[in-house]
């Protein structure tokens, strides 16, 4: 199921589009008053790169992302995809989320062809295109099966082929993998190296994992706790295709540690015997 | 089981009129077959009747109430005051209203059944997880879209329950709507064989509402199986994940 072939070919020119997140705040109206969620937030990605963002739980990942999908209304500041203002949820794009959504009435492939129904787009081909996506992550044969019959990772890879169906400019994630026991999970970043090799969308990744950031990213964002705020922003130069063995390489080793400490991950033993 | 409440019958040697013998209940299910088999139609109707109407209402209704607040604010509280008011008890008044023919066993059926289809279709219908919403959005469907493609299909199983629930009171609907007036239906009759202490033709009503209830149920159960084969309350026992792991 790897795609050897590509790794060895020129890349491929990039095909996704700019975002740009200026000025980008977030708040949540609740019972205890309103809540400073995120921001403000200046970003831009740029088309076809992969961007990771990664942050403590609550920080506010998963909002920008809905906010940049324009599927919440920022309180202040805006994004622009392609030079257009996002005013609506924007649908030239693909997004995962954790939960795989898939529809547990539709079969494996049907729920492919969801993206295919919704954007009406011709069936015969966007039929073809979905078992050929399907095949390409180890789903050959599974096409009629229904979504409960699944693992849980090959729930997600139905989820993927879903978001790729249409091969969109953008791709959005939203911890895909974070559900996937740890094996599964590292198959998946290869699988996802692959096809953004392939055909260089732009992607916006959120992720807990440092090893899934570093091992994707052409950058990686660094968000503090709430209200959300970039830290730090770390390019990752490393040639493609990676593996997630080069902890140590200066690069990763590098980037790492200094997320870990940023994020305040400390190891006690070390520290005790360094005071 | 019939063995022993023969036996129980015998041995004691009760009369009749108190606790006739199975054997007695089917003679008497035998020989009053025509008149049962006419009160059985004429129940049947009513239950289907009141139950039908309740289904076409209260899902359409149910879509209404979770799709536009202003209407369940209004409305809702209405509903719920309907549903407090013990049907049973409205049930001399629409005989009042609507005499002695069909139409008040079909009323007091109908708002029997309301009720739990009207509550389980909107905890479906707000049952489907919000970022399933948010997918189709980005997929440029609209408010209808991710009705029909998600909420409607999610909200099914809880949909059936309610129906479920409803056939079997529906059944209780009609009776209690031929007790207080009626001049047929298996209500009636049951009333009528109290009166002449005709205790054997009581059982025999009673069996042929049980098994009434059971083929109404299970004939409700049939759709379910053939409209949500997909849901996990319907999937065989001990479905495991076959093929090549992944």
């Amino acid at each position: 199921m790897s795609m050897a072939d590509i790794r060895d070919s020129a890349p491929v020119a990039a095909t996704g589009t700019q975002i740009d997140v200026r000025g980008l705040e977030i708040e949540y109206e609740t019972s205890g008053g309103p809540v400073h969620a995120l921001g403000p937030i200046d970003l831009t990605i740029g088309a076809g790169e992969f961007v990771s963002v990664v942050g403590p739980s609550g920080c506010g990942k998963s909002t920008l992302l809905k906010a940049v999908a324009g599927l919440i209304r920022p309180s202040a500041g805006g994004v622009s995809i392609g030079g257009a203002p996002i005013t609506k949820p924007h649908s030239d794009l693909g997004i995962v989320f954790q939960n795989p959504l898939l529809m547990d009435w539709r079969s494996v492939l049907s729920n492919v062809l969801l993206q295919a129904e919704m954007r009406s787009m011709p069936k015969q081909q966007a039929t073809a295109k979905a078992k050929a996506l399907l095949a390409q992550v180890g789903l050959a044969g599974f096409e009629n099966r229904r979504p409960h019959e699944l693992s849980g990772g090959m729930q997600q890879r139905v989820g993927i082929c879903r978001a790729l169906l249409h091969e969109p400019p953008l791709i959005m994630m939203d911890e895909p993998f974070g559900a996937l026991d740890a094996l599964t999970r590292e198959q998946m970043c290869y699988d996802l190296q692959d096809l953004w090799l392939e055909r260089r969308p732009t992607v916006l990744f959120i992720t807990h994992s440092i090893s899934e950031a570093t091992l994707l990213s052409d950058r990686v964002i660094v968000m503090s706790k709430r209200p959300g705020q970039i830290l730090a922003e770390y390019e990752m130069t490393r040639p493609r295709p990676r593996l997630l063995d080069d902890d140590e390489h200066p690069e990763v080793d590098r980037v790492s540690r200094e997320i870990r400490r940023l994020l305040g991950v400390t190891d006690h033993a070390t520290t005790k015997k360094a005071s | 089981m019939s063995l022993a409440w023969q036996a129980i019958a015998v041995l004691f040697d009760l009369p009749t009129y108190i606790l006739p013998t199975p054997v007695d209940a089917a003679e008497s299910l035998w020989t009053n077959r025509d008149e049962l088999w006419a009160a059985t139609l004429v129940t049947t109707g009513e239950v289907l009747a009141g139950f039908s109407i309740a289904v076409v209402i209260s899902i359409p209704v149910a879509m209404l109430l979770v799709s536009f607040r202003w209407f369940e604010t209004v409305v809702y509280p209405f509903i719920v005051l309907l549903q407090t008011v013990p049907k049973i008890a409205l049930a001399p008044l629409f005989v009042v209203w609507f005499g002695f023919g069909i139409l008040p066993k079909v009323l007091v059926t109908f708002l029997i059944c309301f009720f739990p289809i009207l509550l389980d279709t909107m905890t479906g219908l707000r049952s489907s997880n919000p970022d399933m919403a948010s997918l189709v959005r980005s997929m440029g469907g609209g408010t209808w879209a991710i009705f029909r493609k998600v909420r409607l299909p999610a909200a099914l199983p809880h949909v059936f329950a309610g129906v479920k629930v409803a056939i079997t009171l529906a059944v209780v609907g009609a009776v209690v709507g031929e007790f207080v007036g009626a001049t047929q239906g298996l209500g009636y009759l049951l009333l009528r064989a109290n009166a002449n202490l005709d205790t054997p033709l009581l059982f025999a009503a009673i069996a042929i509402l049980t098994v009434l209830g059971l083929v109404l149920y299970y004939a409700v159960s049939l759709v379910e199986r053939l409209v949500i084969p997909w849901h996990v309350s319907q999937r065989a026992e001990g479905t495991v994940t076959t093929g090549p792991a992944v």
